[in-house]
């Protein structure tokens, strides 16, 4: 008995080209008949809002009289809510707002150059126009898609710009288009940094923050100390990218450990001593509480009743938390003007017991807010950012849970999990030109208007998976984002346009809004490149 | 009239998937009807809860999942626990392709229920210990335990079987 034996075996279960077809064709017709059903409920739901829309025009009138009433005593109102921060949101944008001043003051003392206009900047006359296909936007792999769902539209657009784009209201008039060095072709698979390259880009990175390596290694099986370690493959326990393998770099330094693997675009600063953020007596409390794992009583699966009530804490507790260590360990991060933002990186969107849960994933991090001028600003927001990562320890090797960041985030009970909010260090992106990208060009941009003549004249692509019309009311926000991952043979800015998802995709009692991506190059700097053809499977 | 989207989504992801989660799905059930549903429900769990995939392995892992409790599911409700091994000899043709091994297939799937989807996903899929523990919630050291077990259980299974 060996692997292939094994291996081979399991052929025998593969469905024949009949039978594949046949579950094809299956679930293409409950498809079919649930995408057409979604159309049906939809009119009859507008159907029964058009009979309660005559009590609407009646509470208009008296809407309007009270809108006027509010104009008028608005100055009153600021004047008297000036200090005060009514709930979590104010409270949050408190925090980051008294983070910033704080910054400011410690840029003046750095004598930060003051940024240039952004106007000056001209066209190069040499510049030439990029070949783009939409067919080449990394919208991800399988059907998944990038939903946003909240309540209504309003707690959409209530957000504030850090809580959805790192970036901002930044606009700037040009930006660079990147090579990604690591891009995965799928035919060479070649994305991964060599051991010379690991070397080399972590000893640069350390320089950076004055902290000299003494050893420079790639273990296979030996015990790197309390949080990571190695399975009996060679395998580093702990790090959150399942395709890292085996390859990766170890470095020691005086106050940190280094860690890398293979992708280049992150390390890993591991702390000496791994810093426990739990506490459990009222004395220690003041330092911090943080407890990402509540003890549930239950293995049962929560109702979303309990699950939006713990979201509801551990927002807080995630705020509160990052603030702590970011003041212990703000060294490392070396950013010349840093900023705290606690963006909603991910949505959970499952059926559990009692209808649709909907769980916002908080995950804090630090930004790179420099820049001479927008464009600089708006790249280093982009690619250089910190977050902290915590593991959870499974008895005494160190196990990582998912991605193990420092989040507010909603999990099920599970009995493997202890309840541990150990942070071992940070996990750090950036981006260093001629050792993980290549910056082909600066482009002028489009401007937002044009980018959304274009998305409503069908220029755009979307990683819904429905077919749908598209018209000016649907769309709710635009961001200017660089679309990045391995998948992305180069590094493009794009308008991302936020509009409300096809009813297919929406779950009754809330709203879901998809993106729609339209390259925010000039499009007189774009010309087509060849569209390649996707196969299908025709059963 | 173009193609809907999300047929062609729906398309490449059943080309990519379907057959793993064919066998997962057999490999519980034993019977062709059943992993067939397993196989439709997957993918009407997948249109029903739209979700942002961080990849493809993160989506493949999705199902794999979905697939294995699906199954577990069925599997509770039906009432053929029992393996059928007649029944299953009839339903394996022979692949002329060389040796011959589905007197093997049928000792797999004759080990318990907690094994099965370990053993496929190491052997077959090729997944590290390390991700399989990921995937399926366990413990790296209960999920090396299983491998083991099961290797033991084939072993003593073969040894009976030659002697």
């Amino acid at each position: 008995m060996n692997k292939r034996e094994l291996k081979k075996a399991w052929d025998y279960l593969n469905p024949d080209q009949e039978t594949s077809a046949r579950i094809f064709k299956k679930i293409e017709a409950s498809a079919e008949e649930k995408f057409t059903r979604g159309k049906k409920e939809f009119r009859a739901m507008n159907k029964s809002n058009r009979k309660s829309s005559l009590a609407l025009k009646r509470g208009i009138v008296a809407a309007v009289v009270c809108l006027a009433l509010m104009l008028l005593s608005l100055p009153l109102y600021q004047y008297l809510n000036k200090d005060r921060s009514e709930n979590i949101d104010l409270a949050e944008s408190k925090l980051i707002r008294e983070d910033s001043r704080e910054v400011k003051e410690s840029s003046e003392a750095l004598k930060i150059p003051e940024q240039e206009e952004d106007s000056t900047w001209q066209v190069d006359p040499q510049l030439r126009p990029y070949k783009f296909n939409f067919d080449e936007i990394n919208l991800g792999e399988g059907m998944g898609f990038e939903v946003l769902v909240f309540k209504n539209r309003e707690e959409f657009l209530a957000l504030s710009e850090s809580n959805i784009n790192p970036t901002g209201d930044l606009r700037p008039s040009h930006l660079p288009i990147f090579r990604n060095l690591y891009y995965e072709d799928h035919i060479s698979g070649k994305f991964k940094a060599s051991k010379k390259e690991m070397i080399e880009i972590l000893k640069t990175e350390i320089q950076a923050y004055n902290d000299l390596a003494v050893i420079a290694y790639f273990p296979e099986m030996d015990d790197l100390g309390p949080g990571y370690s190695f399975d009996e493959e060679g395998e580093v326990i702990g790090l959150a990218d399942s395709q890292a393998e085996v390859e990766f770099c170890f470095i020691e330094g005086e106050k940190y450990n280094y860690l890398m693997a293979g992708k280049a675009d992150e390390i890993l600063i591991l702390f000496k001593e791994p810093l426990n953020l739990f506490a459990e007596t009222s004395s220690q409390s003041e330092k911090l509480v943080y407890n990402p794992y509540p003890e549930y009583e239950s293995e049962e699966e929560l109702t979303v009743e309990e699950r939006n009530k713990d979201y509801q804490v551990k927002k807080e507790q995630v705020i509160t938390a990052f603030n702590y260590i970011y003041e212990e360990y703000v060294e490392i991060f070396n950013y010349q003007k840093p900023e705290i933002l606690y963006p909603i990186e991910d949505y959970l969107y499952n059926e559990q017991k009692g209808g649709f849960y909907l769980g916002k994933i908080y995950r804090p991090g630090v930004q790179e807010r420099s820049g001479r001028d927008l464009s600089e600003e708006f790249i280093n927001r982009t690619f250089e950012r910190g977050q902290f990562i915590s593991f959870i320890p499974f008895g005494a090797k160190g196990y990582y849970k998912e991605k193990g960041f420092l989040t507010a985030e909603p999990r099920p009970y599970d009995s493997d999990l202890e309840p541990e909010n150990t942070v071992y260090g940070i996990r750090k992106r950036f981006y260093r030109e001629g050792i993980n990208m290549e910056k082909l060009a600066d482009y002028p941009l489009r401007t937002e208007a044009d980018a959304k003549a274009a998305l409503l004249s069908g220029q755009y692509r979307s990683t819904m998976p429905i077919d749908f019309d598209l018209s000016e009311e649907l769309i709710v926000r635009a961001d200017l984002v660089y679309k990045l991952g391995y998948l992305s043979k180069d590094y493009l800015p794009y308008y991302k346009f936020y509009i409300e998802a096809p009813t297919e995709l929406q779950q009754p009692g809330y709203k879901a809004y998809g993106p729609c991506y339209v390259p925010a190059i000039h499009p007189d700097y774009l010309e087509p490149a060849d569209e390649k053809e996707v196969p299908l499977f025709n059963g | 009239m173009n193609e809907p989207k999300w047929r062609k989504s729906l398309a490449e992801t059943y080309q990519k998937h379907h057959q793993m989660l064919y066998r997962i799905a057999f490999a519980y059930l034993k019977n062709a009807a059943d992993s067939e549903d397993v196989v439709h429900d997957c993918f009407m769990k997948l249109l029903h809860e739209p979700r942002a995939f961080k990849s493809q392995e993160h989506e493949k892992a999705w199902l794999i999942v979905v697939a294995g409790n699906l199954a577990k599911d069925k599997l509770k409700e039906s009432s053929r626990k029992n393996l059928d091994l007649d029944a299953l000899s009839n339903y394996l043709v022979y692949k002329s392709d060389g040796d011959d091994y589905r007197d093997f297939l049928k000792l797999i799937l004759t080990l318990p229920e907690r094994l099965i989807l370990p053993v496929y996903l190491y052997y077959y899929e090729g997944y590290k210990t390390a991700e399989i523990a990921r995937i399926l919630r366990l413990k790296p050291s209960t999920l090396r335990n299983q491998l083991r077990d099961a290797r033991q259980i084939l072993r003593i299974k073969l040894e009976a079987e030659n002697e």
